[in-house]
């Protein structure tokens, strides 16, 4: 028997050898760097100023993006007009003033940066207009982990629409746990004396959004509508759902070619799913091409689109999970002003201790006690403002 | 000299008396052995016989004589045996072989008999025959010795010099006869073959010699002999023992240098056992990878690269029915059971006219005939799979079946484990076999093949893969005459895979793809003379493709269900070629195959207008067409020429021009095969692929076929490759076109092969140089890659070298090392990074610019065979490996992943620490 077991653990090893053990991660260098200008354009049917970024590809090893300044950005339709953009900074440009995409009218999009090279793109329709029709959230087990699924349905009358794109922004409600109206502030540098409290330290709401191209499409299904499409999915271990929690989705219709190469860019990207097989990576060829040399490379998507969206607001309690833990783990400390040892080891000089850790540069948050023995709370704790913001959305309904 | 001469004074001395004794006598003898005779006669005549009474055999003789002379009587009792006798001074002296000469030659004293020294064979350059004593070549050896076999009974009287030495070789273990062995006279230029029976006959002067037989799976033996006259000496080989040795490719001496074909390459199975092995399994294919010209794009990589050829590009035969996909576990492993493979055939360079419908390549594999004698069988066992073939007659020497099975027990291994992630996976394949023999008559026999495997996998928790082959074939073969037969083959395939996919949402679903095909050929052979040897024939192929079909799973599910158009084909070919002798140093191979496709209906075809690029914008017309309705024909013909010249005996000179076509074509975007590609037939917007290639090839044999040299180069230009647009989407997908680029390439090489065939250390040395280049240009900027230029295709790895060898150490022990290198496969890699939808994102470079890192590989392996007594219930031996000794770490690919919205490169490799295994083998 123990034979079996002996023989058992070393066939595992040998099979874990093949099929799991033997992907890492490399660190990546750029071995020829290709200098190429990024355009991001999704033009809606929403009337406001229009957004389209610029930017150009940088190092493998590097952390910061480099944007395209001073470029000259421009959209001209089918019954010429001419939008003009201009810069806001960070490579973002605005259109000059609002507007919005209408069917049967051609737009395309003209760039000329300022090393003297233009691109145009292909001319492009704005998609039919394909509504929302719900948002809503179920408690779900995906592949063992419990959590909130967010789906979207779309109505059933969705003409030509085919092809979706969805984006999310999630707001969440954070209330710090050791948060106390009394402040322990430190006086002379020896003295420590409780004060009244900011109380907007208490409450804060931060927001996320999505960062992967979620996709979906009609066409394959047996329905003509979207229904119970996953858009996010938020473990029940997750510390968003502590508050209350709300979820902005939108919904893009695009065009076929949209769609592919947005479908493309999700496939270069997801890849690695099995060691064994590997996409053919390349280029992606967008619609915004170099006027003066085709073969010059630019990469994006001169993309119209109808947006339609909606927001859902919920809490954990409403899907009878337990309360979600905190973002941080608390170090609540219980130190005695009055202990005062010798500073080896400097552990029982707990004044010292004390002192230093309600400095500016330490400013843990006074939880209770008084004039001997206090207990304190880390920073993120008793201050929501250390790591979110206390300013309360203007959509935000409690 | 002197002693003989002495000798022969001596018996001269005293043969006076001999006539006188000669008297008459009258005897009988009824089912009385040899010896019991003699004892009678002795004790009539009252003359002392000398005589040992292990020379004879039991064999019983029933006489009566009347007034007969002792001496004839004798004559008689000692016929068929190897006995020699003398009646001399009231003793009659029996001897074996030896005659005992009691008078000299007629010609001792003078210049002899003019007639009588025609008839002696002057190649010989003897003059005068001599008596042959073993004293004169073996001193103080006891006569009986076991190593020593005499031959033939001396006629005192004969003056025939060389003598007919035949007999038959079997193998010790199977008792069958051993065919193709050689058999040959040490240091005379003597010798010869056996024939399907293991008979050989070989003419040889009287004289000690030593017989020596030479075959790749056999090796070398040696055995001392004495020739007397004629006689016959069977004897058994033994595959085992002495003859661990043999790491042997090809398996016919001299064929390399003497065939017409270029670029062919046999392997042999035997010798498989004594290369390291992978987990434990032998495998053909993954030997055949270690040849000049035949690649893997990696460890666990699908396929074969032929010259530089895509990995569809190879006709997989087995038992003349097509193999989709001879793996199992992406690769690791190979679908072919080793224990039920007779012969491997690769041509890379001259495809013979009867194959055809695939570009690079063809691997012609064989099962082995079936044990028409007795019950026997093989088996492994390894850490992964088990492995039993067992054979039989059922009707002896006429009819017998051999059964073969693998499977592999890793996955209740995967069940035990309590860690969720992998106890959800899942990995396991088996594959079964059976084939059967029937010699009709002479003139018919039958033999059919029916093959399943099957593959299950799963990699990610929500979804299961599955894979399986099934074939079936039978041929009949029959003769019709001396110089004409002929085969009739019939040959079914089908491959098919699945994708479950059963994941929380309402989107699971069952998808099954299945294609398969059914051949009948004809196939002749017509020994015209000499000079011209035919093989003509016909054959015709349909294919049916169940491109896929999507099921939803579940009520929940809300995928339609979805089943792309049906394919049908029809690929017919007619063909004949003529082995031509021109003379003794040139050889031609001349044929031609005239291949014709047909894609049939039902079905519906899209139109594209030809000034846009192929997207579902661009059609302009779509047309359907009835069931069995023409869609669109290809076809041309495809010359197969080959010629040899012998430069020198041992020197031959090879040209090869040869044209393919294909008509069906594996749909895969992703850099290395996958057993969940699909194929895909031509049709109306898919051309067939189309290559020429143009070889040539020096090949010399020396040290008496010890060690084989080739130099084969080739160019090889290609039509209509298929690939595909980036992130081209090619599962159920009605359009392919659309996604579809097709382009020219073109695939250049030279390979250098140094084979040592024998000996203690054998093995081979090979080094090949080989460039793809692929051109996908179109007037449309979507449908370029790399700006249309050429670009070093996927299967792209200049350099390759291989060497494997074995050495004995004793006959129990051997150790076999391979070492592999290669260029890294071409990569496209990222050369920048951006921003886009919040996101990283990778910018690519051109593509297959980059490399991966250099592969290679160290292997080493020790056979222990089982100990060696007579009696035990089956030959055993152990095999121990470790496979990549160095734990070098070689990349199987890189790729580049988003976490969290950064990109992260990863890079996987499938072996990358060294694998041991040990294996127990048993053969009874």
């Amino acid at each position: 028997m123990r034979l079996n077991k002996l023989y058992r653990s070393i066939l595992l090893l040998v099979l874990l050898s093949i099929s799991f053990c033997c992907t890492e991660p490399f660190p990546l260098v750029t071995e020829s760097f290709e200098d190429v200008l990024v355009v991001e354009a999704t033009i809606t049917d929403e009337y406001k100023r229009q957004e389209i970024k610029l930017s150009r590809t940088y190092l493998l090893e590097s952390e910061t993006p480099v944007f395209e300044s001073n470029a000259n950005v421009r959209i001209e339709d089918s019954n010429n007009n001419i939008y003009n953009f201009s810069e806001t900074g960070n490579g973002l440009y605005l259109s000059n003033s609002a507007f919005q995409a209408v069917p049967n009218v051609a737009y395309k999009l003209v760039i000329s940066t300022t090393d003297g090279k233009e691109y145009i793109s292909n001319s492009e329709f704005l998609p039919s207009k394909a509504e929302m029709e719900n948002l809503y959230a179920e408690l779900v087990n995906l592949n063992g982990e419990i959590g909130v699924q967010v789906y979207v349905d779309t109505n059933d009358n969705l003409g030509d629409a085919n092809f979706f794109r969805y984006e999310y922004e999630e707001t969440y409600k954070i209330v710090a746990p050791y948060y106390k109206n009394l402040d322990a502030i430190v006086i002379a540098d020896e003295f420590i004396e409780l004060v009244p409290r900011d109380p907007g330290e208490e409450v804060c709401y931060s927001s996320n959004s999505s960062s992967e191209i979620i996709l979906t499409s009609v066409s394959g299904l047996a329905e003509n509508r979207i229904s119970k499409f996953p858009v996010r999915f938020i473990s029940m271990n997750s510390p968003t759902l502590r508050e209350r929690y709300s979820i902005l989705v939108r919904q893009y219709v695009q065009s076929a070619d949209a769609n592919t190469f947005y479908k493309v860019l999700k496939k270069l990207n997801s890849d690695g799913e099995s060691a064994f097989v590997g996409n053919q990576p390349g280029f992606i060829q967008g619609n915004i091409f170099s006027s003066q040399n085709v073969s010059d490379k630019v990469i994006g998507f001169f993309d119209l689109s109808s947006v339609s969206s909606k927001r859902i607001y919920f809490d954990y309690t409403e899907f009878n999970l337990d309360l979600p833990p905190y973002f941080y783990d608390c170090d609540l400390r219980l130190l005695d002003y009055d202990k005062v040892g010798s500073d080896n080891p400097p552990e029982q000089n707990e004044r010292a201790i004390l002192l230093y850790l309600l400095s500016r540069y330490n400013p843990y948050k006074y939880v209770s006690g008084s004039s001997s023995v206090y207990q304190l709370a880390s920073p993120e704790c008793g201050d929501c403002t250390t790591f979110s913001s206390n300013l309360k959305p203007s959509f935000w309904e409690d | 000299m002197k002693k003989l001469v002495i000798l022969i004074f001596m018996l001269l001395l005293s043969a006076v008396g001999k006539s006188q004794e000669n008297k008459k006598v009258s005897i009988s003898f009824n089912q009385t052995n040899r010896i019991d005779a003699l004892i009678k006669l002795e004790k009539l005549v009252g003359y002392q016989f000398y005589f040992e009474a292990q020379w004879f055999e039991d064999d019983l003789l029933s006489k009566s004589y009347k007034d007969v002379k002792i001496g004839t009587i004798i004559e008689e009792i000692l016929e068929d045996t190897s006995i020699n006798y003398l009646i001399f001074d009231g003793k009659v002296i029996l001897t074996k072989n030896n005659a005992i000469i009691d008078k000299l030659p007629d010609f001792y004293f003078e210049n002899g008999d003019p007639d009588r020294t025609k008839i002696v064979d002057t190649e010989l350059n003897e003059k005068t025959k001599t008596p042959i004593l073993q004293k004169q070549y073996i001193s103080n050896r006891v006569k009986s010795d076991g190593n020593i076999y005499a031959i033939g009974k001396e006629d005192a009287n004969s003056t025939q010099s060389k003598y007919n030495v035949s007999g038959r070789i079997r193998d010790s273990k199977t008792n069958k006869p051993i065919d193709n062995l050689v058999v040959f006279i040490k240091d005379k230029n003597v010798n010869a073959t056996t024939d399907g029976s293991g008979f050989y006959e070989l003419e040889v002067p009287s004289g000690f010699y030593e017989l020596e037989t030479s075959s790749l799976s056999y090796g070398k033996s040696k055995r001392k002999i004495i020739v007397y006259g004629n006689g016959t000496l069977n004897f058994s080989l033994n595959e085992s023992a002495e003859l661990l040795d043999e790491i042997v490719i090809e398996s016919d001496k001299d064929d390399n240098i003497k065939k017409a074909e270029v670029g062919v390459t046999t392997i042999d199975i035997k010798g498989l056992k004594n290369i390291p092995l992978v987990l434990g399994e032998r495998d053909v294919l993954k030997v055949a990878t270690t040849m000049p010209g035949i690649k893997t794009a990696g460890e666990g990589a699908l396929g074969y690269n032929v010259r530089g050829g895509k990995v569809d590009q190879n006709l997989i035969l087995f038992d003349d029915a097509v193999m989709y996909n001879p793996s199992h576990f992406f690769g690791v492993f190979s679908a072919i059971n080793p224990f039920a493979t007779g012969s491997v055939d690769i041509y890379k360079g001259s495809i013979p006219a009867e194959f055809g419908g695939r570009l690079s390549s063809v691997i012609d594999i064989s099962t082995k005939e079936a044990n028409m004698e007795k019950f026997s069988g093989e088996g492994n066992i390894g850490p992964i799979t088990g492995n039993l073939m067992i054979e039989t007659p059922i009707i002896k020497d006429k009819m017998s079946i051999l059964v073969g099975g693998r499977a592999t027990y890793s996955d209740w291994v995967l069940k035990a484990v309590s860690e969720e992630s992998i106890k959800n996976s899942k990995a396991s394949f088996y594959d079964a076999l059976v084939k059967f023999n029937y010699k009709i008559n002479d003139k018919n026999d039958l033999q059919a093949t029916a093959y399943y495997s099957n593959d299950e996998f799963s990699i990610t928790s929500d979804s299961v893969y599955g894979y399986s082959n099934r074939l079936a074939s039978i041929k009949w073969n029959h003769k019709f005459n001396d110089k004409n037969r002929a085969s009739v083959q019939l040959a079914t395939s089908e491959y098919k895979f699945s994708i479950i996919y059963d994941g929380v949402f309402n989107r699971n679903f069952d998808l099954g793809y299945s294609i398969n095909e059914t051949q009948l050929k004809l196939n002749a052979k017509y020994l015209y003379s000499k000079k011209h040897k035919f093989s003509y024939g016909v054959s015709s192929k349909i294919y049916g493709i169940k491109p896929g079909s999507i099921v939803p799973l579940g009520d929940e599910s809300v995928v339609e269900p979805k089943s792309v158009d049906n394919e049908r084909a029809l690929e017919s070919a007619l063909f004949v070629s003529d082995l031509i002798e021109v003379n003794k140093k040139l050889l031609l191979d001349i044929g031609v195959r005239y291949s014709l496709y047909a894609s049939l209906g039902a079905g519906t075809q899209n139109v594209y207008d030809p000034s846009q690029p192929k997207s579902s914008e661009s059609v302009i017309d779509t047309k359907s067409y009835k069931k069995n309705e023409v869609i669109k024909t290809y076809g041309g013909p495809e010359f197969r020429f080959s010629g040899r010249y012998f430069l020198s005996p041992n020197v031959s000179l090879k040209v090869g021009y040869n044209k393919t076509i294909q008509y069906s074509h594996l749909l895969s975007s992703n850099t290395t095969a996958s057993p969940v590609d699909s194929w895909k037939l031509s049709d109306l917007n898919i051309e067939p692929q189309r290559a020429e290639q143009f070889s040539a090839g020096v090949y010399k044999n020396f040290d008496d076929g010890v060690h084989e040299l080739s130099i084969e180069g080739y160019y090889k230009k290609m039509k209509n490759l298929l690939d595909f647009k980036v992130g081209a989407e090619l599962l159920l997908n009605e359009n392919i076109e659309t996604e579809l680029l097709q382009g020219e390439g073109r695939a250049y090489g030279a390979e250098f092969l140094l084979k040592k065939k024998k000996g203690r250390l054998n093995g081979w040395l090979g080094y090949s140089y080989s460039k793809t280049l692929v051109k996908l240009d179109s007037d449309f900027l979507s449908n370029q890659v790399n700006n249309g230029e050429y670009f070093p295709a996927n299967q792209d790895r200049p350099h390759d070298v291989n060497v494997v060898s074995n050495y004995r150490l004793t006959k129990r022990y051997s150790v076999s090392m391979n070492f592999n290198y290669q260029t890294g496969r071409p990569v496209t890699y990222p050369v920048g990074k951006y921003n886009y939808n919040g996101q990283e994102q990778v910018l690519y470079s051109d593509r297959n610019k980059f490399r991966i890192p250099d592969y290679y590989r160290f292997d080493v392996g020790v056979n222990i065979e089982g100990n060696h007594k007579n009696v035990k219930l089956a030959h055993s031996f152990w095999n121990i490996s470790v496979y990549n000794v160095l734990g070098r770490n070689n990349p199987y690919s890189v790729f580049f992943v988003n976490d969290n919205g950064e990109i992260k490169g990863l890079k996987s490799s499938i072996f990358s620490v060294p694998v041991p295994t040990i294996t127990y083998n048993f053969k009874f």
